[in-house]
C-alpha cells in the first residue's frame, strides 16, 4: 500500500511511529497527481516546491519535537474558493484566473497553524454553482470511478482527490450539498457542519446564508479529525458562532445503535429516486433495525418546497455577492485588453463582467436580479424566507423527538458528462442535501454500497450543533455498511 | 411563463451584464421554467412567520479601526489599473 492511499489517522500513526516522514507521504501524494491528472483533473493549482517545502518543514518541526498538531505533516487538498495566501484562488471562474489572495482564509490560517500540508487547490464548478464541476472554467473534473462520469459538485475536484488518493483528505464546501452529493458519487466521506461552526471568512461567497465549509476524507473519523481542527469562532466572520467551539468539545464516543431513534425521509424512496439507490439505502435501514435501531418513516409536508426556496434564496444572495467583481479591485478586467474599445466606467464593468462569468453564473445572477427585485420581492424572496423559517421549524420539531434522519445522498449515482443540460434538471438532484442548508444543520453523506460499480451515498442530518453526535452516528453506521460488503 | 426579451434586457443592465441574442433567447426560456417551478411556494401558508429573531442574530463589531496586516502595496497588486498608490478608474461621463 501506498503512503497517499492511508487516511489521517494512518498517517499521523506512521509520522508519530516514524516509520515515514511527510515528505514521503507527500511525493507519495504528488506522484498519484502527476499519474492521474491528464485524467482526472481534479486540482487547477498544484504548486510542488511549495508543497515540498510545507513537508520538509514539518519533519524538521517533528525532528526536534516540536509538532504543531496531530495534523502536521498530513497533506490536505483545498478548494479552490478558499484563499490561501500568495497561491492563485479562481473559485473556477475566469473573473479570478490570476487572483493571487495577499492573505489567508481562516480554515487554511487554522490548517497552517495545525501544521497541514497544503497539496494544492481543486477544481469546482464556477463560484461552486453546479452539481456535476462542468461548469469550472478550466475544464470538467472527471470520475474515477468512471471517467465517463461526472465526480458531482460543486467541489467535485477535492472529492475526486480524496476517492484517487491525491490527497490525504480534503475542504470542500457546501451550500446546497456541494461537500456531500460529490462525496456521494466518488464513494468519500463528506461533512456539512452546522451553519456557524466554520468561519466563512476568504470563502469567497456564493449565498452566505447556506455556504458552510466542511471536510472530504476517505473515512468519518477522519472528517471528525479535520472538522475539529476547523471549528472555532472567528470575530471576522459574523456569522460564525462560538457554540462551535462547545460543540467540537463535545464526546459522543461510541454510540450505541440501539435504541436510537432514527426518522426515514417518506420521500427518500419516492419517485426520481434510482432503483438501485433505494435498494442499497433500505439494506442499510434493514441492517440499522436489526441492531436494534428505532426506524420511522416521516413525513414532513413543507420539505417538498425546500429546493423552490432554496432556487429562490440562492441566486438573490449569488446576485447581490458577485457585485463585488467588476474588473477594478482584483479579477479579470477588460482594461487589460488591447482590442476591446471602453467608452467610460460602466463599459468596464459590464464588458469585464460579460467576458469573465460563465453561462450559470450569469443565469443566476439575473435570475436573482428578478426574485429580489421591487414587484416581485415579496412573491418571491420574502415568501421563500418564509418558507425557510417554517422547514427550520418543522425540523426542531422532528428532532424533539429523533436523533437523526436518514435518506440517500441524491437520487441518483454519478450521470454522465454532459447529460443534464437543462439547468432545472440538474437543480432537481439537490432535493435530499439542500433542506439542512436551509435549516443550517449538521448532514453527513457516508459510501452505502455501489450500483453497477458506481458509489451510493447515504446522508445522516441532525439537529443545529449536534455536529459530534451525527459524527458518532456516522462512524457506527459506517461499521455496519462496511460489515454488509 | 417566459420573461420578454424587454424584461431580460432590463435585467442583464441592472446586473451589469452583456448578453448576446442566442443568450437572451436562452436565459428568458430557462428562467422562466426556473421561475415556473419556484412558482408553487405561493401555496405554502406562512401567516404568522416573522423574518426576524428566528434566524442567527447579527453581531456588530465595534466601529473601531485596527491596523491592517496587509500592505497598501500587497492589497493593491491585484489591480488592474493603479497609480501612485491608488485605484485608476476610467471616467464615469464620456
Amino acid at each position: 500500500m501506498k503512503l497517499n492511499e492511508f487516511t489521517i489517522k494512518e498517517v499521523v500513526k506512521g509520522l508519530e511511529e516514524k516509520r515515514f516522514s511527510s515528505l514521503d507521504v507527500t511525493k507519495d501524494c504528488l506522484n498519484s497527481i502527476k499519474k492521474q491528472e491528464k485524467d482526472l483533473n481534479a486540482f487547477i493549482t498544484v504548486t510542488e516546491e511549495l508543497v515540498l517545502k510545507q513537508a520538509k518543514e514539518s519533519d524538521s518541526r517533528r525532528a526536534k519535537g516540536g509538532t504543531l498538531s496531530t495534523l502536521d505533516g498530513v497533506p490536505v487538498a483545498i478548494k479552490d474558493n478558499m484563499a490561501v495566501k500568495d497561491f492563485p484562488t479562481t473559485a473556477g471562474s475566469k473573473i479570478l484566473e490570476d487572483f493571487v489572495p495577499s492573505y489567508d482564509a481562516f480554515v487554511v490560517q487554522k490548517l497552517k497553524e495545525s501544521g497541514a500540508v497544503i497539496i494544492g487547490k481543486t477544481n469546482m464548478d464556477e463560484f461552486a454553482m453546479g452539481s456535476s464541476t462542468e461548469s469550472s472554467h478550466f475544464g470538467s473534473t472527471k470520475n474515477p470511478h468512471d471517467l465517463e462520469r461526472v465526480p458531482g459538485g460543486s467541489s467535485g475536484g477535492s472529492a475526486v482527490a480524496v476517492a484517487a488518493d491525491e490527497a490525504i483528505c480534503a475542504l470542500g464546501s457546501d451550500t446546497g450539498g456541494s461537500i456531500r452529493q460529490p462525496a456521494s458519487f466518488c464513494g468519500v466521506v463528506g461533512f456539512k457542519p452546522t451553519y456557524g461552526a466554520v468561519s466563512r471568512n476568504g470563502l469567497f461567497a456564493m449565498a452566505s446564508s447556506l455556504d458552510q465549509i466542511g471536510p472530504i476524507t476517505k473515512t468519518v473519523e477522519d472528517a471528525e479529525i479535520l472538522f475539529e481542527n476547523i471549528c472555532d469562532y472567528d470575530k471576522k466572520d459574523s456569522t460564525s458562532n462560538e457554540k462551535g467551539i462547545e460543540t467540537v468539545g463535545k464526546n459522543n464516543g461510541n454510540i450505541d445503535l440501539k435504541n436510537l431513534k432514527v426518522g426515514v425521509l417518506k420521500d427518500g424512496f419516492g419517485d426520481g429516486v434510482e432503483d438501485g439507490v433505494k435498494k442499497n439505502v433500505v439494506e442499510t435501514v434493514e441492517r440499522l433495525k436489526k441492531e436494534g435501531a428505532i426506524v420511522e418513516e416521516i413525513d414532513i409536508e413543507v420539505l417538498k418546497y425546500a429546493l423552490a426556496v432554496y432556487y429562490v434564496l440562492m441566486p438573490v444572495e449569488v446576485s447581490s455577492n458577485l457585485g463585488r467583481y467588476d474588473g477594478i479591485k482584483y479579477g479579470y478586467s477588460v482594461e487589460k485588453e488591447k482590442d476591446i474599445e471602453i467608452k467610460n466606467l460602466l463599459d468596464v464593468y459590464s464588458k469585464s463582467r460579460t467576458k469573465g462569468f460563465g453561462a450559470e453564473a450569469k443565469r443566476r445572477i439575473i435570475l436573482g436580479a428578478y426574485a429580489s427585485s421591487a414587484g416581485y420581492i415579496d412573491q418571491y424572496y420574502l415568501q421563500a424566507k418564509k418558507v425557510a423559517v417554517k422547514i427550520r421549524q418543522e425540523f426542531d420539531k422532528i428532532f424533539e423527538n429523533y436523533d437523526v434522519i436518514i435518506s440517500p445522498t441524491a437520487p441518483t449515482t454519478a450521470f454522465k458528462l454532459g447529460e443534464k443540460s437543462d439547468p432545472l434538471s440538474m437543480y432537481l438532484g439537490d432535493i435530499f442535501t439542500v433542506p439542512a442548508n436551509i435549516a443550517g444543520l449538521p448532514s453527513i453523506s457516508i459510501p452505502c454500497g455501489k450500483v453497477d460499480g458506481l458509489p451510493v451515498g447515504l446522508q445522516i442530518t441532525g439537529q443545529r450543533w449536534e455536529d459530534k453526535k451525527v459524527l458518532s452516528i456516522a462512524r457506527a453506521i459506517e461499521k455496519v455498511i462496511s460489515g454488509q460488503e | 411563463m417566459k420573461l420578454s426579451k424587454e424584461q431580460i434586457e432590463k435585467l442583464a443592465g441592472l446586473v451589469r451584464l452583456e448578453l448576446s441574442e442566442e443568450e437572451k433567447e436562452r436565459f428568458s426560456g430557462e428562467i422562466a421554467s426556473i421561475l415556473s417551478y419556484v412558482e408553487k411556494l405561493g401555496e405554502v401558508d406562512v401567516k404568522g412567520i416573522e423574518l426576524d429573531g428566528v434566524e442567527i442574530s447579527n453581531i456588530y463589531g465595534k466601529d473601531k479601526s485596527e491596523p491592517c496586516e496587509i500592505s497598501q502595496a500587497e492589497l493593491l497588486k491585484n489591480a488592474p489599473m493603479t497609480e501612485d498608490g491608488f485605484i485608476k478608474v476610467k471616467s464615469v461621463l464620456e
